[in-house]
């Protein structure tokens, strides 16, 4: 998949979804409430030394209902 | 119409794919033997995918995602849910070629608890290494059963 959902998770990390089919579908497993970003997979970093440790900027985000 | 079908061989013609397609809204068929017991049941849901850099699905059935939840830490995400969570997940991992143990468990709330991260909709589940370490893993391969 060419784009990505990244949210927040509870350890102040980023969880990033991996959509199998489609974005659409993949849309239903965000955690309600949570804020969203809909990324391109080529802006995940591949070296996941620090995984736990990024973080991004949700600020302008969408909600999940 | 219900009624029974004796054959020997069930076999679709060579541009069709078999499909045996239950009247029950989800619940897969069963296979039973002559006496009528059941003795089998179908895989619910499996994925295989790549743990490592940006996680790739390589193939997968009734999953709609994988959530990436950090090192060696992934959520399942079913298409159709699971009718109800008492599921068996049958669970793999890759850990290379140097012979190291890995370790590959449903994710629990609690130590040695119940799997509490297993629920109709998803599975939670983690890799750890010999020295207790979430670690991720090139190959990952989950099965469900239910």
């Amino acid at each position: 998949m060419d784009k990505l959902i990244i949210y927040p998770n509870d350890n102040g990390g980023v969880a990033i979804l991996v959509p199998t089919e489609s974005l659409e579908l993949a849309m239903k497993d965000i955690p309600s409430g949570k804020p969203y970003l809909i990324v391109d997979a080529a802006d995940i970093p591949t070296d996941r030394t620090f995984r736990n440790a990024w973080t991004a900027d949700f600020t302008d985000a969408e909600v999940k209902a | 119409m219900a009624g029974t079908v004796v054959v020997d061989t069930l076999q679709a013609d060579s541009t069709s794919t078999l499909v045996l397609k239950n009247g029950v809204a989800n619940t897969p068929p069963t296979v039973q033997d002559s006496a009528g017991t059941q003795i089998g049941t179908f895989c619910r849901a499996w994925v295989n995918f790549n743990g490592t850099g940006v996680v790739a699905i390589r193939a997968a059935f009734n999953v709609s995602s994988i959530t990436d939840n950090g090192t060696g830490d992934y959520t399942v995400n079913f298409t159709t849910a699971m009718p109800d969570a008492n599921y068996a997940v049958a669970l793999t991992a890759s850990a290379g070629n140097n012979n190291s143990s890995l370790v590959c468990t449903v994710k629990s709330a609690t130590q040695y608890g119940a799997p509490s991260n297993q629920t109709t909709t998803a599975c939670q589940i983690v890799l750890v290494n010999y020295v207790n370490s979430l670690i991720d893993s090139g190959a990952v391969y989950v099965s469900i059963f239910r």
